[in-house]
């Protein structure tokens, strides 16, 4: 059997093969390591938004405002937290929807204007009576979700009592 | 002449991927499946070259065979795993100008009794600069963990194999007319690698994707 270093021809095709093989697999090594760079960015870009989900979440069920997700075209209630709907008296978020579309017409179309023409209402005015109840005075501060029709809304409660 | 045993582990490495594939068939996609029958083209063409290089006939033109079925079969899986125009186009030329010189280099010589470096050296170079692209495309396409993806062993395993062997088949003649020997020890790339390839195609056919 000969050697590779019997004939030069023999060694430059080994070390060319050699060095071709070398930079075939570094090629494959960086292609693969980067790929796992950015898997471990996506999943720690991941972890970084159940985080802040999680810390809404609990901002939102906590709040002593109150707090809603709602559509400011048909005022249908996608997520209310309980200190809205105590505030309502009621127990689920179509009742709080019922309410909503019965009550105050005119305030519900200013707030929808607003949402849709600047994007947020800051402090908006609704005076509300239910039955049964002692009239209230709210006060509603939204911001638009992008381009869509849905809005975050902040509630609070307003003792009107005092100031008659 | 003395067959070395890695000669023997190399064709019999051939039936792996083979078999791998064939064991997974119902699950596999068409592309998978042309690659699934290449892999068994391929134990063929080892049986036949052993029985023909015992029988003392030549058998290069059944190598010449199983490389014209190699470049389509792997040009076939790569164009189907992408989906960027240009590739594609490229990837369909180049096939065509490769069909197209593999039926003129053989039909002068059906037969030939040495090995044709044009043809395995065109080949050769094809493959590996479209598998190089092909994982290139994945890799910037791609959205999950790449070794996850059975397109992902065919390019390494295609890359080195391809990678190893051009050098080797480019001047195949000329270092055997160096004498058997020394392409017996130049050869030894060839199985070595094409063994480790063999296990990364199999490997392939256990991705989901």
């Amino acid at each position: 059997m000969p050697t590779i270093t019997e004939h030069p021809l023999l060694q430059i095709i080994i070390i060319s093969t050699i060095v071709l093989v070398t930079l075939a697999l570094g090629y494959f090594a960086v292609i693969i390591t980067s790929n796992r760079k950015i898997i471990a960015e996506q999943h720690s870009k991941i972890e970084e938004i159940r985080k802040s989900e999680e810390r809404y979440k609990t901002l939102f069920e906590n709040s002593v405002a109150g707090m809603m997700k709602f559509n400011f075209q048909t005022w249908a209630v996608l997520e209310v937290n309980q200190t809205l709907l105590t505030m309502f008296n009621c127990t689920t978020p179509y009742e709080l929807q019922r309410i909503f579309i019965d009550l105050h017409f005119d305030s519900f179309y200013q707030i929808s204007k607003m949402l849709m023409k600047y994007g947020t209402v800051d402090v908006f005015e609704i005076p509300i009576v239910i039955k049964g109840e002692s009239p209230k005075k709210l006060l509603l501060s939204a911001r638009r979700e992008g381009k869509t029709e849905i809005a975050h809304g902040v509630v609070v409660q307003v003792n009107t009592q005092k100031n008659e | 002449m003395n067959v070395p045993l890695i000669a023997h582990v190399s064709a019999a490495s051939h039936l792996v991927p083979a078999a791998v594939g064939l064991w997974y068939w119902k699950r596999l996609s068409l592309p998978m499946r042309v690659l699934v029958f290449y892999f068994n083209f391929t134990v063929l063409v080892e049986i036949t070259e052993l029985i023909l290089a015992l029988l003392g006939i030549h058998n290069i033109f059944v190598i010449n065979i199983h490389r014209i079925v190699e470049f389509v079969s792997f040009m076939y899986f790569f164009r189907h795993h992408v989906h960027h125009h240009t590739y594609r186009e490229a990837m369909a030329i180049l096939s065509m100008l490769y069909i197209v010189l593999w039926f003129t280099e053989v039909s002068f010589d059906p037969f030939p009794k040495q090995h044709s470096e044009f043809i395995n050296t065109v080949s050769n170079i094809a493959l590996l600069i479209v598998s190089v692209a092909v994982s290139f495309y994945l890799f910037t396409t791609s959205q999950g963990n790449l070794t996850s993806q059975s397109t992902f062993w065919i390019c390494l395993g295609a890359i080195l194999t391809f990678s190893s062997t051009v050098i080797i088949y480019s001047l195949g003649n000329t270092v055997l007319a160096l004498g058997i020997e020394h392409f017996t020890l130049l050869w030894h790339f060839n199985w070595g690698f094409s063994i480790i390839a063999n296990i990364l195609y199999a490997r392939s056919f256990l991705c989901q994707q």
